[in-house]
């Protein structure tokens, strides 16, 4: 019977210390001139503010509503709002479109921008 | 000779005369209207609004699409009256559905009508809203709930997480309660019955209906620590 | 008599598939067919200076005298089934026009097959084969146009004519804002009612295959152009690729009412349609408000929301008490015959009001025909949407 090699291999083998292997700079480095959309999914939480006014303003109240009459609408304003802003944002950032001063941008934003200005050396 | 032309015009005389829609050029999935047809307008006083407005000089190049076969321009005809008739609606059977809502505003009407001849004073007599469909937008609005629970799975843990309702969805919510309700009773109390008691019961912040609601609400409020874990 | 048409058209046929698959190999970019008259320069041109040609034009001049020889062919071929064909219908093959034939090809060959590309046609040669593009390059091979190497030289020499037209148009707003004056507000082009031409109309006009991603930015381009203030001073560029989405008259333009032996004014509406529903509608003024349907009132249909449907019309434009109804249809159930009616007394009375009013009845969906029908069922469904329950084994 022929054994193999790593059948005599222990299990819980000692790691042997290696060299770390020096880093060559082989080609110049640098950056890609596109990025990928994977950060793109930000947490929407919206309005929590408002939300806990109001849910603190039921709980006095005992959960009628016309008591709170303000803080509901302030909190519904919040939200169709959120929604509105949300929508115009999604249309713009799925055309690529840019607009001026905006500092959080999504990847394709972030792509057309690097596309008008490549980094020509 | 002569005959085979004689048949052929009358085969021309056949054919139909009145514009056909026939050829689309843009498809809509499966629908029968390109994407650029509009909605149309079909409550009078929406017309005149929209003509006065001015927008209807926009509209004078866009087709309509064909008004449905629920929609009417006559005063008794109301959106959301026909919405909740569509929910009430089972197997389809329309006109069944149809009967039992008027029937629960009849009831309705005969209800507040009882109460309004058993008051004694005039000032009790003016608080009683007599009209079957105010009662029934009021009943509606105050059920609509504004914040709901939904399901959220963090790190394993399933979180019971308040959200926000957008208009359209708490609409459908109190609609849905109050029919539900209405079918929650002994079985020898028509539905059309209920369904006004309970119209009756949530016009006035009363009753099952509006106890669901704020339950609703109460467990939101014990939830409001989850808040920060929606995404949506 | 019969068959040779059918012969023709048959071998005609044929003929075209041949013909389609001996010209589908050389479509390639650099050489392209073109029509008889440039053929014909060039070859006188050859004849002159045989060394100096180049092997591209070569090639290229050999397949248009070939396409050309085939349409000559193809044209001829036509000429002779159109004549056989106004014999038959014994017409005059003279004044035998395009509409007569399809006409008579309907009559002769019906088709009950769906599809109408499938069914029998005879068409000029022209309008069955695709058009090609004439040569664009010289003898020489160096290529006529400017953006020839782009491989869409037409489109972008559209895009390219835009751009123009707005810097151009940037630069007269700049000149009339050192002037102090202001663009005319009543010139101001109105595009609502039409809609860019489609990506495939827009490949036909420019004889050239363009993505989804160039008819994006073709659409933007034009936009852009449109968004500025001085853009009515090219509105004819910018129309040519425009497409109007309704013709307003078509809902308009009524029939003028007949009159009776007691001097009432009366519209027959035939074919209303309505899901399997068919029925005719007679409108007759002045009237009490009389509604007939099938003989009987409106008490023919049980339903309220049927009831309903029949008097919207009348309710909408304010004629219930001036008109009387008649109305016969068969067919469908009620719903699909109360909304025949609807449609049948809305496109008649029409004939009884002034435009405004009419307008609005198209704005409230009464003069557009509801083709909406039953969707089939799919096969391996329960029917057209829902599925069958799903069980593993």
């Amino acid at each position: 019977m022929r054994y193999t090699a790593a059948l005599f291999k222990s299990k819980v083998a000692r790691p042997i210390p290696q060299e770390p292997v020096p880093f060559q700079e082989i080609l110049p480095l640098k950056l890609k001139p596109a990025v990928s959309g994977k950060g793109d999914r930000t947490s929407e939480v919206c309005c929590l503010q408002e939300m806990s006014v109001m849910l603190a303003c039921f709980k006095k109240n005992e959960f009628s509503q016309q008591l709170c009459s303000k803080e509901i609408d302030s909190f519904q304003k919040c939200y169709t709002g959120h929604l509105a802003t949300k929508k115009v944002k999604k249309d713009k950032e799925a055309k690529g479109v840019l607009t001026p001063g905006e500092k959080q941008l999504s990847s394709k934003q972030v792509n057309t921008l690097l596309k008008k200005f490549p980094n020509f050396k | 000779m002569a005959t085979i032309k004689t048949l052929f015009n009358k085969c021309q005389i056949l054919k139909s005369k009145t514009p056909l829609l026939s050829t689309f050029i843009q498809q809509n999935g499966m629908s029968q209207y390109p994407t650029y047809y509009i909605n149309p307008i079909y409550k009078k006083d929406a017309l005149e609004a929209l003509i006065k407005s001015g927008e209807d000089q926009n509209l004078k190049h866009i087709p309509t699409r064909a008004a449905l076969n629920n929609q009417t321009c006559s005063t008794a005809h109301d959106d959301l009256v026909n919405l909740f008739v569509n929910y009430v609606m089972k197997d389809g059977l329309k006109p069944l559905a149809r009967d039992l809502v008027a029937q629960s505003f009849e009831s309705v009407k005969r209800l507040q009508l009882e109460k309004y001849h058993k008051c004694q004073s005039e000032e009790e007599k003016a608080k009683i809203e007599l009209n079957p469909k105010t009662i029934f937008y009021t009943a509606i609005n105050n059920c609509k709930p504004i914040l709901h629970l939904t399901p959220i799975k963090r790190g394993g843990v399933r979180y019971q997480v308040p959200v926000p309702l957008t208009d359209k969805k708490s609409e459908f919510l109190s609609m849905k309660w109050l029919i539900a309700a209405a079918k929650e009773k002994d079985s020898t109390v028509r539905f059309h019955l209920q369904l006004a008691r309970e119209l009756i019961d949530a016009a006035n912040n009363t009753g099952r209906v509006i106890k669901r609601k704020q339950d609703l609400h109460r467990q939101c409020e014990a939830n409001r620590a989850y808040a920060h874990y929606r995404w949506s | 008599m019969l068959k040779t048409v059918f012969n023709v058209i048959k071998t005609k046929h044929i003929q075209t598939n041949q013909g389609l698959q001996c010209l589908g190999p050389f479509t390639t970019q650099a050489c392209k067919f073109s029509n008889t008259s440039q053929l014909c320069h060039s070859e006188k041109q050859t004849h002159e200076e045989k060394q100096n040609i180049s092997k591209a034009m070569k090639a290229y001049l050999d397949r248009a005298r070939e396409h050309d020889e085939f349409m000559n062919e193809q044209n001829q071929e036509y000429q002779l089934g159109k004549r056989h064909l106004a014999n038959m219908m014994g017409e005059s093959p003279e004044t035998f026009t395009q509409h007569d034939v399809d006409n008579a090809i309907e009559y002769l060959f019906p088709s009950g097959l769906f599809e109408k590309k499938a069914r029998p046609m005879m068409k000029p040669p022209e309008e069955v084969f695709p058009q090609r593009k004439a040569a664009e390059f010289d003898e020489t091979g160096r290529p006529h146009h400017f953006l020839f190497y782009t491989g869409k030289a037409s489109f972008y020499q559209v895009l390219h004519d835009t751009v123009q037209h707005i810097v151009d148009l940037n630069r007269f707003e700049d000149a009339m804002i050192r002037k102090g004056m202001r663009p005319d507000k009543d010139q101001k082009i109105n595009l609502s009612g039409y809609q860019w031409i489609d990506k495939d109309s827009l490949e036909a006009k420019l004889v050239e295959t363009i993505g989804d991603k160039d008819y994006e930015s073709f659409v933007q381009a034009f936009e852009r152009l449109c968004s500025l203030p001085y853009s009515y001073k090219v509105k004819d560029f910018i129309m040519e690729y425009r497409k109007p989405l309704m013709s307003q008259t078509k809902a308009h333009d009524a029939p003028k009412p007949q009159y009776d032996e007691n001097g009432r004014a009366f519209v027959t509406t035939y074919e209303c349609l309505r899901k399997s529903a068919r029925g005719d509608v007679t409108i007759r003024s002045p009237g009490t408000g009389k509604i007939s349907i099938n003989g009987e009132d409106i008490t023919y249909f049980d339903l309220l929301q049927c009831r309903e449907q029949v008097i919207f019309p009348l309710l909408f434009t304010n004629m219930i008490n001036k008109v009387d109804i008649e109305a016969n249809v068969e067919g469908g159930g009620s719903s699909g015959q109360a909304g025949a009616i609807r449609w049948g007394i809305a496109w008649g009375l029409r004939s009884f009001l002034d435009q405004e009013t009419i307008e609005k009845m198209r704005l409230a969906g009464l003069l557009t025909r509801d083709y909406r029908t039953r969707e089939r069922k799919k096969p391996g469904q329960q029917g057209a949407r829902r599925k069958f329950t799903w069980k593993k084994r």
